[in-house]
């Protein structure tokens, strides 16, 4: 517990993985005070200390491991824990959050951050238990699946109640695509366990018994608790709860936000069977990613019998699911539930992973894959057959694998004869489960989402176009959504960058985002820091960090060479869908991209050219 | 039917992509006097259950599927035996989740 920074633990970890050596430093207070925490923190840490150009896959990248300062399992969405660093997917800007009590366990353990430099000679663990951090030989780890290494370094450590991040056989094999998992949820997106891999890093284990002190306790302890009473009653809240993520396949389908068949089209029609076999065959329960978590929207799911036999877990997400049905025309959900829990098992991004099978497939359909190029798999639409020998092929780089494993973007650049065309993805990050054709803002978001076209950042589109959401940021400007057509397009580059200066701010206070769809707003949020740290500070604050944050990581990625040419859409987003409810329904697609994205510009104090925060932009936030 | 002095009428407003089914406009529906949630449910049978897709409609049991609401003051109503008074203002949203 600081003294200096109340309600943080007040001290970072930087781990030097070359020496084996772990010190202890102070956090610091500036960079709290204007970053707050998470990506916040960890950005300003990242730009500072990363020289551009760097190989994401050398010693010289960092891996930055941060809780923000309402990670604790009290606060609503606060099991959490977010991993940045520079993506060897993408070669820009990296993150990625996970739910789990390992973020509040570092707190107890008396950090607020981990900073991972340089790479280790020989697979290491990394141990810290309170005061006491330590190097473990992990060579006997090696080959594990996740739930393998995880028992394995419980039993050798003693404690069940260690929480652990690790990778699996895919981050042990560079894949670009891998996860860093804790347990079965995941750290997923960006070649998080690629990055891992690289430094030797096989897992990191903690266990806390600290406590982290409010400066106004009683009134932080009242106020969380009126916040979990209030939005308990909340309708978002109450869905997410009853059906999790993936209660939303099949309006998602009927609403036109449904990527089908590598994005021929926004909807298949397919959905509503799907969710009913998955609702009768495979739900078994929802559970919370931590202990604290009352909305729970994560499922424990099985396969009973069959070919797809599957033991019980968590997992089955709306993105994970719909990227091993729809995307790749797989009617059998069964083998969608088995692939995603394979993909967690070897830690793989099931997202990525799923986006690839589909490109594959288009490929092989286009014959620029052959059966001989797939020894022999057979990668007909559907086939849902070849899914886990597929998965295993990425996973360990075998045969067609070995070049599946780098990403759509790299497969397509090696595969050649306009792959391209079928590789959908934003700066290298293989596209989500969310169509812009439903809805524009989702597509100014795709478009200049720093981490790429993900299913975290750019959801406040989506959310507020077509979902209705305002998050109480309507008092700061925000349009009513009552108001907006989900097909209006002018207008929307404004309101997409006050969305993205609010809705970052989870991943920079260290919550789960979903709780904010669930009715926590900004003003709670704010309210919760000045308890919880004595600070002055109010939801305009937390909203210029929020402006603040966005655009470091922007001037991060200028300077791996991003510009505002980069700020596309795969030209397949851009087009009426080949088929489906959509296909004679033209006001789908964005018709003044190019307009709405100079407002955007405009509204961010962003040159129109090189995309970046001008010089009087950068001096207004303090990043000069 | 009651005598007219008898009834209540609520406000359904359908939110979102629910519009698309119940029109864009808020509705206004006459029910009983002393009516209750169940009561608006049959209304929506009768008017527009046979128009529903099958994942937001169940038509057997005359009720909806899935993560559909109605909401009173940011509250799930949920409570069939919930009695309505006249005027309620009652929006109807599908509640939002894939992430
Ligand atoms: S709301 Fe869902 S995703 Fe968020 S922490 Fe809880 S279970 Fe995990």
């Amino acid at each position: 517990m600081s003294e200096t920074l109340k309600g943080y633990a007040g001290k970072q970890i930087r781990v030097n993985l070359e020496r084996w050596e772990a010190r202890v430093e102070d956090v610091s207070p500036e960079i709290s005070r204007k970053f707050l925490g998470g990506v916040g923190y960890a950005a300003k840490i990242l730009y500072d200390e990363l020289s551009p150009g760097i190989d994401p896959l050398g010693p010289q990248n960092k891996m930055i491991l941060a809780t923000g300062p309402l990670s604790l399992s009290q606060v609503p969405g606060g099991g959490s824990i977010e991993l940045c660093f520079k993506s060897p997917l993408t070669g820009v800007w990296g993150e990625c959050r996970v739910g789990n009590d390992f973020g509040p366990e570092l707190k107890k353990a008396g950090y607020d951050y981990v900073i991972i430099e340089g790479k280790s000679t020989e697979p290491v663990m990394l141990v810290i238990r309170d005061q006491q951090i330590e190097f473990r030989k992990a060579d006997h780890l090696l080959g594990k699946t996740v739930s393998e290494k995880s028992a394995a370094i419980r039993d050798e450590l003693g404690d069940q109640r260690f929480c652990i991040l690790c990778i699996g056989p895919a981050g042990e094999n560079l894949v670009k695509v891998a996860s860093v998992m804790a347990d079965d949820r995941a750290a997923g997106r960006c070649g998080v366990g690629a990055v891992w891999g690289s430094k030797n890093l096989i897992a990191v284990a903690v266990r806390g018994s600290g406590k982290i002190v409010a400066a106004k306790p009683d009134e932080f302890k009242k106020y969380l608790k009126s916040t979990h009473d209030e939005i308990k009653e909340n309708p978002m809240f109450q869905g997410l709860q009853e059906f999790g993520t993936i209660g939303d396949i099949p309006s998602n389908d009927d609403g036109g936000d449904w990527p089908t068949k590598n994005w021929q089209s926004n909807s298949w029609g397919k959905g509503p069977e799907l969710f009913d076999h998955f609702q009768s065959q495979n739900f078994m329960r929802g559970f919370g990613c931590y202990k604290g978590c009352t909305m729970a929207c994560a499922r424990e799911v099985q396969v009973k019998d069959g070919p797809f036999k599957t033991p019980k877990h968590g997992g089955a997400e709306y993105e994970s699911i719909s990227c091993f049905t729809a995307y790749i025309l797989n009617e059998d959900m069964d083998a969608a539930v088995h692939a995603t829990y394979l993909c967690n098992e070897l830690g793989l991004d099931t997202i990525s992973t799923g986006s690839i099978i589909a490109f594959a497939m288009e490929c092989y359909e286009k014959g620029l894959l052959t059966e001989k190029d797939c020894q022999g798999l057979d990668l007909r639409w559907g086939n849902s057959e070849i899914l886990p020998t597929i998965v295993r092929m990425i996973a360990y780089r075998e045969g067609i694998g070995d070049l599946l494993a780098e990403g759509v973007r790299a497969a397509a650049k090696k595969i050649g004869g306009g792959a391209d065309e079928f590789a959908i993805h934003g700066r290298g990050l293989e596209a989500p489960a969310h169509d812009p054709r439903s809805g524009k803002a989702l597509a100014i978001t795709y478009a200049t989402s720093n981490r790429g076209m993900c299913h975290i950042h750019p959801l406040e589109g989506m959310a507020w176009d077509r979902g209705k959401l305002d998050w109480g940021l309507q008092k700061y400007g925000l349009p009513d959504p009552n108001t907006v057509d989900r097909w209006d397009e002018i207008g929307k580059g404004s309101a997409v960058s006050l969305l993205q200066d609010g809705l970052v701010l989870p991943d920079v206070l260290g919550t789960c985002k979903f709780y904010m769809y669930g009715g926590v707003t900004v003003d709670h949020w704010a309210r919760m820091i000045a308890d919880l740290t004595g600070w002055d500070i109010d939801g305009a604050e937390l909203l210029k960090i929020g402006e603040r944050v966005i655009n470091i990581q922007r001037l991060f990625n200028g300077r791996e060479g991003i510009t505002a040419k980069d700020d596309m859409l795969p030209a397949r987003m851009l087009e009426v869908p080949a088929f489906g409810k959509y296909s004679s329904e033209p006001d789908c697609v964005f018709h003044e991209f190019n307009a709405v994205m100079q407002e955007y510009y405009q509204t961010r104090g962003w040159d129109a050219v090189t995309g970046m925060p001008t010089l009087q932009k950068r001096a207004e936030l303090g990043l000069d | 039917m009651l005598p007219r002095g008898n009834r209540i009428k609520v406000i359904l407003k359908p939110i979102g992509d629910l519009r698309d089914y119940f029109g864009r406009e808020p509705q206004e529906i006459e029910l009983p006097h002393q009516a209750v949630v169940r009561d608006l449910l049959e209304v929506i049978a009768e008017r527009w259950g046979n128009a529903l897709p099958t994942y937001l409609w169940d038509v057997h049991n005359r009720a909806f599927r899935g993560a559909v609401y109605f909401v009173v003051n940011g509250k799930v109503l949920k409570d069939l035996d919930a009695p309505l008074h006249d005027g309620l203002e009652i929006t109807l949203l599908k509640a939002l989740s894939g992430g």
